[in-house]
């Protein structure tokens, strides 16, 4: 019986192998659209069972009581990442894994702060450097600095060739226009 | 602008009724002639030669780096030069001189300034996680350029004359004290537009452009909403996003003005190239040399 307990529960692993966590606070819909019904509200950073792709859309199990509740998030709200997990809606226990992310690599632009790489609240500790208000405010143009970069520049034909590299294929798209009065 | 429509509306159907024919056709080619002054002025917005504009964005984009270096590391320039000359060259202005270059600050922000200069900030591009997450960061600015939406703001704010007169003196060593008050009040203007942020809807403009052009230029139009996402799980008041958050809508608004519009023309284009592999090659680099 024992082993048969074991296999279950390998099989249960299985079928959550495949974990996920949401990046934002947000509601479960029942299909893939914005005029589908909302099923349930979701927390950031909780976890999800991503299934399956659809379009701009991710389906995923959530659990629901003792059941899975399947449903779809848009896919931008899930990140199959574990620096995403412990993000939590209630930020103040100290920062997301994300923000310490950024921290150590920030932290690491400064040779003297490297005894901080260490300390998880490194952002909050040091200042902006270079494009705070006040920089900006007291910043002389350095016309060299721009000039200089004019060795960096790409020709179109160069540009096109290094798109070919990895098969980016052009496309002819319209712009999206948005109605008056929307968020324009 | 609908309420412009009604309203003619509405007072084309009262004159209909309480004139003759003969009135309703003065009505009309008075819509008419109103339209053309419209164009005209549309013309106006932005007009400028694209030698004077590029030369205003230098001198914006000379204060930006003065605050900022480029990072010194030419292949990860090189790089994402390629990725932004690929991504200008589906817009409608793929013949500027488009210049790209990655900041040495620790402010996450990306600019644009006037004739095609678009700077990333180291700290933004080590959040990205693919190449068609640059394309929408990149995308978002060269809409910006596209659209003239700085030079438009620098002549709402100093006037169009001024504005020539102050920025073609930027640089130039014969500049008697007239000329030196004059640059440093447009000046001024430029570093307010910096600081203050463009008007709220040329961002969301700049949006909605901006995955267009990255999936024209065959990525995934969506790496940009998961961008958006990434900037969303900082905290708002880290001082890192300061310039960021005081300049543009906030994440959230941005996040749920552009998802519900992007799948009815970007939806299909969802399996186009993240080119992850290519993007991660040079931000390990990157975040080599910075540990180092």
């Amino acid at each position: 019986m024992r082993w048969l307990l074991l296999l279950s529960l390998f099989l249960t692993q299985l079928a959550w192998a495949d974990p996920a966590w949401l990046v934002r606070d947000t509601q479960l819909r029942d299909k893939p659209s914005f005029s589908a019904k909302r099923v349930k509200p979701l927390a950031r950073g909780a976890e999800v069972d991503f299934i399956k792709r659809s379009g701009g859309w991710i389906q995923v199990g959530v659990p629901d009581g003792k059941k899975v509740k399947k449903g779809w998030l848009r896919s931008y709200e899930v990140r199959q990442d574990k620096q995403y997990a412990s993000i939590s809606s209630e930020e103040g226990q100290g920062q997301s894994s994300a923000i310490k992310t950024l921290a150590r690599s920030t932290s690491s632009l400064f040779g003297s702060r490297a005894s901080e790489t260490a300390d998880q609240n490194v952002v909050a500790t040091i200042g902006v450097r270079g494009l705070s208000e006040e920089d900006l405010n007291k910043a002389k143009p350095d016309f060299d600095r721009v000039d200089d970069m004019a060795k960096w520049v790409v020709s179109k034909k160069k540009a096109k060739s290094f798109a070919k590299t990895v098969k980016l294929d052009e496309q002819k798209i319209k712009y999206i226009e948005v109605k008056d009065g929307e968020k324009d | 602008m609908r309420w412009i429509g009604l309203l003619t509306l509405m007072f084309a159907m009262g004159s209909a009724q309480a004139f003759g024919l003969g009135d309703l056709d003065k009505l009309s080619k008075g819509l008419k002639k109103a339209k053309e002054i419209k164009e005209d002025t549309k013309y106006l917005r932005g007009a400028m030669d694209e030698d004077e504009e590029r030369k205003i964005g230098r001198d914006i984009a000379a204060t930006l780096l003065a605050a900022a270096p480029p990072v010194d590391d030419e292949a990860l320039q090189l790089y994402v030069n390629q990725v932004g000359r690929w991504v200008a060259s589906q817009s409608e202005r793929p013949d500027l001189e488009w210049t790209f270059g990655i900041l040495d600050t620790d402010s996450i922000n990306a600019f644009a300034t006037p004739g095609g200069y678009v700077f990333v900030t180291k700290p933004l591009f080590l959040l990205l996680n693919s190449e068609a997450e640059l394309a929408g960061v990149l995308g978002h600015e060269i809409a910006h350029v596209v659209e003239k939406h700085h030079i438009i703001a620098l002549q709402k704010a100093v006037g169009t004359k001024y504005l020539m007169k102050g920025l073609l003196k930027a640089g130039e060593k014969n500049m008697d004290d007239d000329d030196v008050e004059v640059l440093d009040k447009v000046l001024g203007a430029g570093k307010e537009l910096y600081t203050k942020g463009l008007d709220r809807k040329d961002e969301y403009e700049a949006d909605r452009n901006g995955v267009v052009l990255a999936a024209r230029a065959g990525y995934n139009p969506y790496g940009f909403l998961d961008t958006l996402a990434t900037l969303n799980t900082i905290d708002p008041s880290d001082k890192s996003l300061a310039l960021l958050t005081n300049t543009h809508p906030s994440t959230t608004d941005r996040l749920e003005a552009l998802d519900p519009v992007m799948d009815k023309r970007l939806g299909k284009y969802v399996e186009q190239k993240n080119a992850g592999n290519r993007f991660r090659q040079y931000k390990a680099s990157l975040l080599q040399v910075a540990e180092n």
